[in-house]
């Protein structure tokens, strides 16, 4: 039955859910090299993996259930609902890895220095957290609203509200839910329980869209 | 001309009819209400004078569209769209509906739906700053003057786009695009970034807040813009609005052709 899953979910893949990344990330790379004079290198890096990848990641996650054509013969077959959420999030987060990954190498290998990150640890969960944070709020917002439109604009709001009062985020209990923290705010003294809340968040999502999912008629 | 009022009508009643609009629009409107109303309890109540009234209102109506065109722009994304997926579309050409006329009255639509409910709450949310006695009541006509030059074009601008782009392109590509740009577009530096922010294509209302209402309040850097230069700005953003919407019906008549 998983072998058949798997079959049905690379046969109804999305290729935009490929191309469009890879393009994003092709985008990115011709940026370095153009701008290399203009902005600095680290800036642009640092915007891609900790910036561009979440957002991306956050809307493609919203569709990635409920965008299906033959989502009502899906939830007719046995198979269960932490499958399903499995099978869709974690191939979005798999090419977004990738993505991020090429593109630190491409950085290292153009001499970008991360270290204003920390260690390689920190910088692997400076796009990592921000990424599964908004994979989870785009998959839990579609499934809560039943509508792949209500998943998306959370996304787009909390990017968007995050990216431009960014400094305001930093500060009081707000600096919990800053999602950019250690792509933005590498210094800050509470990175780590930020990380911590951010990945207890997303959990939390993740499981709230896999009990609401066990509610299948809710999305036909 | 009945017909065009008839699109009109339909697809604001519609529009109006989603939840996600309302959840949308009311995680927004929460959160703008306590920015706007919570100084006031903590802080001396000032009645602001004439020439701080005016810039005030443009002040609010600047900081209403760094997130309320990015909900919009989102939400509007499928309005054209789903009238392809559900195969509506095939039922209206088959009505003597002309092209111009649904595309037109498909934009109004989503466009009056989408600032409806903004000007309603724009005005209670005035209505209670001068009941607190922040501002005298002629606050609620410049704040209306604000909310038509400064938020109306970026909602007209947005919602083009987002009629347009989805027909050419997978929607959540779009909405990616589209969120990217409302931040690159609006508020990143020119000195730190190249970005469209600081060309007459700013659609966030930096030029008619600054040119027509006269920037922040004892703002320490002089004006960058005038208002002959706000003014240059709203025809820029007019004249691409109706480049999209020409260019939308073009690409609508070769989808009937092809048909």
């Amino acid at each position: 039955m998983k072998r058949f899953s798997l079959k049905y979910t690379l046969l109804t893949y999305r290729l935009d859910q490929l191309w469009f990344p890879l393009a994003f990330w092709a985008f990115f790379v011709i940026l370095t090299l153009l701008l290399g004079e203009q902005v600095d290198d680290f800036d642009i890096a640092r915007a891609y993996i900790g910036v561009a990848i979440p957002l991306i990641g956050g809307f493609m996650a919203a569709y990635a259930i409920l965008d299906d054509p033959a989502i009502e013969l899906r939830f007719a077959t046995p198979i269960r609902a932490a499958q399903i959420l499995f099978e869709r999030t974690a191939l979005i987060l798999l090419v977004q890895a990738v993505c991020a990954l090429a593109f630190i190498l491409f950085a290292l290998f153009i001499g970008v220095d991360f270290s204003p990150l920390g260690s390689a640890l920190n910088l692997h969960l400076s796009w990592l957290v921000p990424t599964v944070a908004m994979i989870a709020l785009g998959t839990f917002g579609a499934i809560l609203g039943a509508q792949t439109m209500i998943g998306s604009f959370l996304v787009g709001l909390v990017w968007i509200i995050e990216v431009i009062i960014r400094d305001g985020m930093a500060v009081n209990n707000w600096k919990y839910a800053y999602i950019f923290m250690g792509i933005l705010s590498p210094e800050h003294p509470d990175l780590v329980s930020n990380q911590i809340a951010l990945f207890g968040a997303s959990a939390v999502f993740l499981f709230f869209t896999w009990l609401l999912l066990h509610r299948q008629e809710r999305y036909i | 001309m009945s017909r065009f009022f008839g699109v009109i009508r339909h697809e604001f009643n519609m529009s109006l009819h989603r939840p996600g609009l309302w959840i949308a629009y009311g995680l927004l409107f929460i959160f703008y209400s306590v920015t706007v109303m919570y100084p006031v309890p903590e802080e001396e109540v000032t009645l602001l004078t004439n020439q701080q009234t005016w810039q005030y209102a443009g002040q609010m109506a600047f900081t209403f569209n760094l997130f309320l065109p990015v909900v919009v722009g989102i939400l509007s994304a499928d309005r054209l769209l789903r009238d392809f997926r559900q195969s509506v579309r095939e039922l209206q050409e088959s009505t003597p509906l002309s092209l111009v006329t649904y595309t037109l009255g498909k934009y109004f639509g989503v466009l009056a739906a989408s600032l409806a409910p903004v000007l309603v709450w724009v005005w209670l949310i005035s209505g209670l700053f001068i009941a607190f006695g922040n501002a005298s009541i002629s606050f609620l006509y410049a704040i209306t003057l604000a909310f038509f030059a400064i938020m109306v074009p970026a909602f007209a601008f947005v919602i083009a786009f987002s009629l347009a782009c989805p027909l050419v392109m997978p929607l959540r590509v779009y909405q990616i695009l589209f969120t990217g740009y409302w931040f690159w577009g609006n508020y990143i530096s020119p000195e730190f970034f190249p970005t469209l922010n600081g060309t007459l294509l700013t659609a966030s209302g930096l030029y008619a807040y600054q040119g027509f209402f006269g920037g922040f309040i004892n703002a320490a850097d002089p004006l960058k813009y005038s208002a002959s230069d706000a003014s240059l700005n709203l025809l820029v953003l007019g004249l691409c609005i109706a480049a999209v919407m020409v260019v939308l019906n073009f690409y609508l008549q070769w989808q009937s052709r092809r048909a």
